[in-house]
C-alpha cells in the first residue's frame, strides 16, 4: 500500500456514553459528550488547523492556531480545549479566525529555518502543512531578530536526532513521554522566549528517555527525527505487520522507500499497542541486515569440521537421509524437534505436523518449555484453557494490580506504559518480587505494597495472600456458589485455612513482614476491579505449575474473572509463545490443547494428514536432552532456538547436542547451539515472514512480508521440503493455506484466514460462529472447563537451598534494551545501552566481599561459573544477585541449575544458589581488570571462605 | 533417560501431590497424561529395582502402571 497515515482526530475519543449535538460550518453532528469542538469537526472530515494538539495526547491549547468562533461565545476558544455542548454553533473558517492563524504561523516561521527543501521531514512536517494551510505568505516580522536559528543539534541517540534549532516549543514531545510512555524524561526548561525543550538539561543519551520513540512520532517538525529518514530520505509505502519480539505483539507500519525498509512506525490502529512502541520495536530491527545473517546452507560431517556451503537440496537430503539412517539404527523415538516462540504459527505448526507425522512420534517441544509451560498446565487445571483470560486494554479498568515475578517496563514495555498510565489515574498497585523494579517506585509511581519475598517462595506467598482472604471473610460467596466447582473448593478452603499458610507462619518463609502481606491481601480483595499479572518470575521455579494455580485460587475467591479490568493475566516473554504452544508444540498435545491419547482428536488429525499418530506423549526438551546423554536419542532439529545458550545448565546442554549424531538448525545466525550442529537451514527475519503471531492476550495478528526472504524461501517451505525427503508430503502453496488448516483443525481458531485479518485487522481466541472476531474477555459467563476448579496449592521447598559454600541466591531476568539471549539485539545499536550481562548486588554483601562497583567478579553454583562485572545497588536485597542473560560471553546459564517445575519441567531459572568473589580479569575478549588490586582480593576472598 | 532424572522427577511430583486428598489418582493420572512409555517402564523399573529410593506412593503408582 502507499504510506499509510491514520486520520488524526486532534483529541483522544470520550468514553463518555451520554450524546451531544451541535453544528460545525452548518453540518449537524451527534457526538459523545466530552468529545471537543476539534475532534468533532474532524468526524465531519473538517480540518481544524493545529499544532500542538494530536490526538493519542490530552489537549493542551497552546498554539492557538486551532481557534474557532462560536456563536454566542466571545473571543476564539481554542477548538482542542473547548468541548462540545447542545446546540453549540461552530464555524472553524472565519476571516477573524483565520487572520489569528496567520499571524500564529508568521511568528512561528519567523523563528524557524527556512531549509524546507533539504529538511529530512520535508513532505512529512506538519508545521510545513499549516504553513500552507493558513495561506502564509509572507513573515512580516524577519528573520533578523532574537532566534533559536543556531540551536545545536544533540546527535546523542543511536536512533534519533534533537535539531533544537527546528522545535517551536509545543510540547508534544514532552506530553507524549508523560502521557504515553509515562517517563517524565523531558521537561520545558527556561521561561518566555527561552523556553526549551531538554531532556533533564543533559543529552538524550545521558538522560533518563528510554528511547520509545513515543516524542519522535509526536513531534510535528523535524526537531526530533529518525536517523534512518535523515540518512534514507522520507519512506513512500507502507507494509503493516507485527513486532517480533516480546509477548505484547505490537503492531507496525514499516515504512519503506521502494524496497528499502526505513523505520518501523506503531500503529495506532493495532489493537495491542495502540500506536505505542519500545526502543526494540521502534528501532531494534537492524538485525534482519545483519552481515552475520547466514543465507546459504551448510551441512558437515562432524562438529569438529569447518562447515560446507550447499544447495538448498543438497542440504535437505543429507538431513532427511540422516535422520532417516539413525531412526532405521536406533528407533522411531531417537529423534525429535523444538519449535521456536520467535516463529509464526503457520511456521511452527509444519514442524510440529512434520514430528508427529514424518518422524512418527510425538517428541515435539518448544521453548515455551523454559519460560511459560507452567501457565499452561495452571490454567487449564483451575479455568480450562491455557491462556490469559484479558485483552492489554482491560487494564484501564483495573483498580488494583497485583505484580507477581513481572518487570514490564523492562521485558513489556508498552504494555507498562498502559499500566502506569491507569496507576496515573488511582489505580493501586502490590509488587511481589525480590528485586525493586521501577513499579515499585518512580516517576508518579509508588507501590502500596512491596513484597519483597525471598526467591523460591512464590507459592508460600500466594497461598498466605489466599490465606487472608479465606480467614478474614473477603471471599466474594456470590462468584464461588455460582462460579465454581464447590467440592474442590471447600478442600481448598480447608487447606488453605491451615496456621501453616497464615501470614505470620510464611514470614519466616518469604521473609516479607506478615502485617504486609495481610495488607496486600485485604487491598486486592476489596478492590472492585482487581487484576493480577504475572511474568517468569511465577512460572520459572520448581513449584511454578503450583503458583499459577494459587493465582488462579485467589482471582476466583474474590471473584476477580470475568469482566473488564481483573483476571489473570500471564506476560508472555517472547512474540509467539501463545501461538507456539496453542500450536500443538507440547509432547503430549495437538493444537488447541487437547491430548494425543484423545482418540476422536487423533483420528480427526490422522484423517486429515493422512499419517498414523501415536497416542502417548512425547519427549520434553529436558527429556530429550537426558535421553542424549545416556545414548538413547541421537537426532534433534532446532527452530529458531539458541538452546545451547537459553536453556539452564549449560554443561549438561552442550554434553547433550555434542552426544547427537545429528543437529539440524533452522536460524538466521551461526548461534552457540549452532556451534553443535551438522545442518545449518537460514531462516527468516519476521520482516521477512507471511504469517501469524499470537501475544500474550490471544490476539492473532498478521505478519506481513516487508521484504523478500534473503533466504529465497520461507521457513515453513524448507520444512515441508525435509518433511517431503521423508516420505511425508504436505501440500501447500502459501503460508495462508495453512492458516485454512489451523482453523479447521482447532475449534479455537474457527473462522480465522488471513483473509479475515486482514479484513478485521486483529482477533482473540477463542474464535467462533457467534464471535468471529474473537473473545477479549474469557470466563464471562462460565468457566471454559464449566466450573472453575480450586486446588491444593501445598509449598513444597525447592531443592535448591543456600549453602555455606554458596550463600547467595542468583536471580535472572532481562533488560529494556536487550531480548533474551541477544542473537537480535546484540546486533543492533541497543547494545549502546546495555554491551554486557552485570552481576546487581547488594552493597552490603558486595562489602563483605571485597567487591566495588564496576569490578570483575565470579559467580559459582555448584554446576558451574562465569565471570562479569558486579553493580552495586540496593534494588536487590541482601542475599540475592541478579543478572542477565544476554551475552553469550558471560553465559549466565552457565550458572543455573536443570532443577525444574515438578508438573512442567520449566527450569528453575530464578532460584540458583551462589557464591560471588572477586576477580582477576574478565572472560576471555573481554577488558581487563581495572582494579589492581584484584589479586590480592581474591586470595584474601578465598582465605575467608 | 538417566536413573537419576527419573528418580528426581518421580519424587519431585510425589512431593507436590502427596498432600493432596486425590494424591494417588493425582500422581497416576499426572505420570500417565505427560510421561513417555519409556519413562513410565523405565520407573518400573528402578521401583522394582530400588523402591527405597522413591517416595512410597510412587511405588504403589509403578506397580499398577
Amino acid at each position: 500500500m502507499s504510506l499509510l497515515k491514520e486520520t488524526d482526530f486532534g483529541t483522544p475519543e470520550s468514553k463518555s456514553t451520554q450524546s451531544v449535538t451541535l453544528t460545525i460550518d452548518g453540518q449537524a453532528i451527534t457526538v459523545p459528550a466530552g468529545t471537543s469542538v476539534m475532534r468533532a469537526a474532524k468526524m465531519l472530515e473538517t480540518s481544524i488547523p493545529k499544532l500542538c494538539a494530536t490526538d493519542s495526547l490530552n489537549s493542551f491549547g497552546s498554539c492557538r492556531l486551532c481557534v474557532v468562533e462560536i456563536d454566542g461565545r466571545k473571543g476564539t476558544p481554542a477548538s482542542c480545549t473547548t468541548p462540545v455542548e447542545d446546540g453549540m454553533v461552530v464555524r472553524t473558517q472565519t476571516q477573524k479566525v483565520e487572520k489569528i492563524r496567520k499571524n500564529v504561523m508568521e511568528l512561528y516561521i519567523s523563528d524557524h529555518p527556512l531549509d524546507c527543501l533539504t529538511c529530512p521531514a520535508n513532505g512529512d512536517c506538519e508545521l510545513q502543512d499549516m504553513a500552507g494551510v493558513v495561506g502564509l505568505r509572507e513573515v512580516r516580522y524577519g528573520y533578523e531578530g532574537k532566534n533559536h536559528l543556531s540551536a545545536p543539534t544533540d546527535f546523542s541517540n543511536p536512533y534519533f536526532n534533537f535539531d533544537e534549532s527546528k522545535c517551536i516549543v509545543c510540547s508534544r514531545c514532552v506530553r507524549a513521554c508523560e502521557e504515553v510512555q509515562g517517563t517524565f524524561a523531558l521537561t520545558i526548561e527556561g521561561r518566555g522566549f527561552n523556553s526549551k525543550v531538554s531532556p533533564g538539561g543533559t543529552d538524550f543519551l545521558s538522560s533518563e528517555c528510554v528511547s520509545c520513540g513515543a516524542c519522535v512520532q509526536a513531534c510535528p517538525t523535524a526537531t526530533l527525527e529518525e536517523k534512518s529518514v535523515v540518512d534514507l530520505g522520507m519512506p513512500n509505502r507502507t507494509v503493516l505487520t507485527t513486532c517480533a519480539y516480546c509477548g505484547v505483539g505490537c503492531s507496525f507500519k514499516a515504512e519503506l522507500r521502494g524496497d528499502e525498509l526505513v523505520r518501523m512506525v506503531p500503529y495506532k490502529d493495532g489493537g495491542a499497542n495502540e500506536g505505542h512502541s519500545c526502543v526494540k520495536g521502534r528501532f531494534a530491527w537492524g538485525y534482519a541486515s545483519h552481515p552475520d545473517r547466514v543465507l546459504t546452507p551448510k551441512i558437515r560431517k562432524s562438529i569438529d569440521e569447518p562447515w560446507q556451503d550447499v544447495s538448498w537440496e543438497e542440504a535437505i537430503n543429507y538431513a532427511a537421509g540422516k535422520l532417516k539412517e539413525i531412526q532405521a539404527k536406533f528407533g522411531h523415538q531417537s529423534i525429535g524437534g523444538i519449535t521456536s516462540s520467535r516463529c509464526t504459527n503457520e511456521e511452527v505448526y509444519v514442524v510440529q505436523k512434520m514430528v508427529r507425522a514424518a518422524f512418527g512420534n510425538n517428541n515435539v517441544d518448544t521453548c515455551a518449555r523454559v519460560c511459560h509451560s507452567p501457565t499452561g498446565y495452571g490454567l487449564k487445571q483451575t479455568f480450562g484453557t491455557s491462556a490469559g483470560t484479558q485483552d492489554f486494554k482491560s487494564v484501564e479498568k483495573s483498580d488494583v494490580i497485583l505484580l507477581i515475578g513481572a518487570n514490564p517496563t523492562d521485558a513489556h514495555p508498552v504494555f507498562a506504559s498502559r499500566m502506569k498510565k491507569r496507576l496515573r489515574q488511582g489505580a493501586k498497585i502490590i509488587v511481589a518480587d525480590p528485586r525493586k523494579i521501577d513499579l515499585v517506585k518512580s516517576a508518579h509511581v509508588e507501590a502500596s505494597h512491596h513484597l519483597p519475598l525471598l526467591p523460591g517462595t512464590n507459592v508460600a506467598m500466594i497461598n498466605a495472600l489466599a490465606h487472608t482472604v479465606a480467614t478474614e471473610n473477603l471471599i466474594d460467596w456470590d462468584f464461588v456458589n455460582e462460579r465454581c466447582d464447590l467440592t474442590a473448593f471447600k478442600k481448598w478452603e480447608a487447606f488453605i485455612k491451615q496456621p501453616e499458610n497464615s501470614p505470620e507462619v510464611v514470614e519466616t518463609i518469604t521473609g516479607v513482614p506478615a502485617e504486609e502481606i495481610r495488607a496486600a491481601a485485604r487491598l486486592y480483595a476489596t478492590a472492585k476491579n482487581a487484576a493480577i499479572y504475572y511474568g517468569l518470575g511465577v512460572t520459572e521455579h520448581s513449584q511454578g505449575s503450583t503458583m499459577v494455580m494459587g493465582i488462579a485460587n485467589l482471582a476466583m475467591a474474590t471473584g476477580n474473572i470475568g469482566r473488564e479490568g481483573v483476571g489473570v493475566n500471564p506476560l508472555r516473554g517472547q512474540n509467539n509463545v501463545q501461538g507456539s504452544c496453542d500450536m500443538g508444540s507440547f509432547p503430549h498435545e495437538f493444537s488447541g490443547y487437547r491430548h494425543v491419547s484423545d482418540d476422536v482428536v487423533r483420528e480427526q488429525f490422522e484423517a486429515l494428514w493422512g499419517a498414523t499418530l501415536q497416542k502417548d506423549p512425547g519427549m520434553r526438551i529436558p527429556n530429550m536432552l537426558d535421553a542424549a546423554i545416556v545414548g538413547e536419542f541421537k537426532a534433534m532439529f532446532i527452530q529458531g532456538e539458541d538452546i545451547a545458550q537459553s536453556d539452564p545448565n549449560t554443561k549438561h546442554v552442550k554434553a547433550a547436542l555434542g552426544s547427537m549424531e545429528l543437529v539440524i538448525v533452522q536460524d538466521l545466525f551461526i548461534n552457540e547451539t549452532a556451534k553443535f550442529a551438522h545442518v545449518f537451514l537460514p531462516g527468516t527475519s519476521f520482516l521477512e515472514k507471511d504469517g501469524t503471531f499470537t501475544n500474550a492476550e490471544r490476539r492473532i495478528n498478521r505478519v506481513r512480508p516487508v521484504m523478500a526472504s534473503k533466504t529465497g524461501k520461507q521457513e515453513w517451505e524448507v520444512v515441508a521440503e525435509l518433511s517431503k525427503a521423508l516420505g511425508y508430503e504436505m501440500h501447500y502453496q502459501n503460508s495462508a493455506e495453512i492458516m485454512d488448516e489451523i482453523a479447521q483443525i482447532t475449534p479455537t481458531f474457527a473462522g480465522v484466514s488471513f483473509a479475515h485479518l486482514d479484513k478485521v485487522g486483529s482477533v482473540q481466541w477463542p474464535c467462533n460462529e457467534a464471535n468471529p472476531n474473537g473473545t477479549p474477555i474469557m470466563h464471562v459467563d462460565q468457566f471454559v472447563r464449566g466450573k472453575g476448579q480450586f486446588m491444593e496449592t501445598h509449598y513444597v521447598p525447592s531443592e535448591e537451598r543456600t549453602t555455606r559454600k554458596f550463600p547467595l541466591l542468583l536471580t535472572t531476568g532481562r533488560i529494556l534494551s536487550q531480548y533474551n539471549v541477544g542473537a537480535q539485539t546484540r546486533r543492533t545499536k541497543n547494545s549502546t545501552w546495555a554491551s554486557e550481562d552485570l552481576l546487581q548486588i547488594h552493597p552490603s554483601d558486595a562489602e563483605l566481599r571485597g567487591i566495588s562497583d564496576g569490578e570483575w567478579i565470579k559467580l559459582a553454583s555448584r554446576v558451574g561459573e562465569t565471570t562479569l562485572r558486579a553493580t552495586l545497588t540496593s534494588d536487590v536485597p541482601p542475599g540475592v544477585v541478579y543478572t542477565t542473560f544476554h551475552f553469550p560471553v558471560s553465559g549466565a546459564n552457565v550458572i543455573t541449575t536443570d532443577f525444574s517445575d515438578w508438573a512442567t519441567n520449566c527450569p528453575e531459572y530464578k532460584v540458583t544458589a551462589v557464591e560471588v568473589m572477586p576477580s582477576l580479569a574478565g572472560p576471555e575478549g573481554a577488558n581487563k581488570l581495572a582494579h589492581s588490586d584484584a589479586k590480592d582480593k581474591e586470595r584474601q576472598f578465598a582465605k575467608n571462605v | 533417560m538417566s536413573e537419576a532424572s527419573v528418580k528426581r522427577m518421580a519424587n519431585q511430583i510425589a512431593a507436590n501431590l502427596k498432600n493432596r486428598s486425590d494424591a494417588s489418582e493425582a500422581i497416576s493420572s499426572h505420570l500417565k497424561s505427560f510421561w513417555t512409555p519409556q519413562m513410565l517402564s523405565e520407573l518400573k523399573g528402578l521401583t522394582e529395582a530400588s523402591p527405597q529410593d522413591f517416595d512410597e506412593l510412587i511405588v504403589e503408582i509403578a506397580a499398577s502402571l
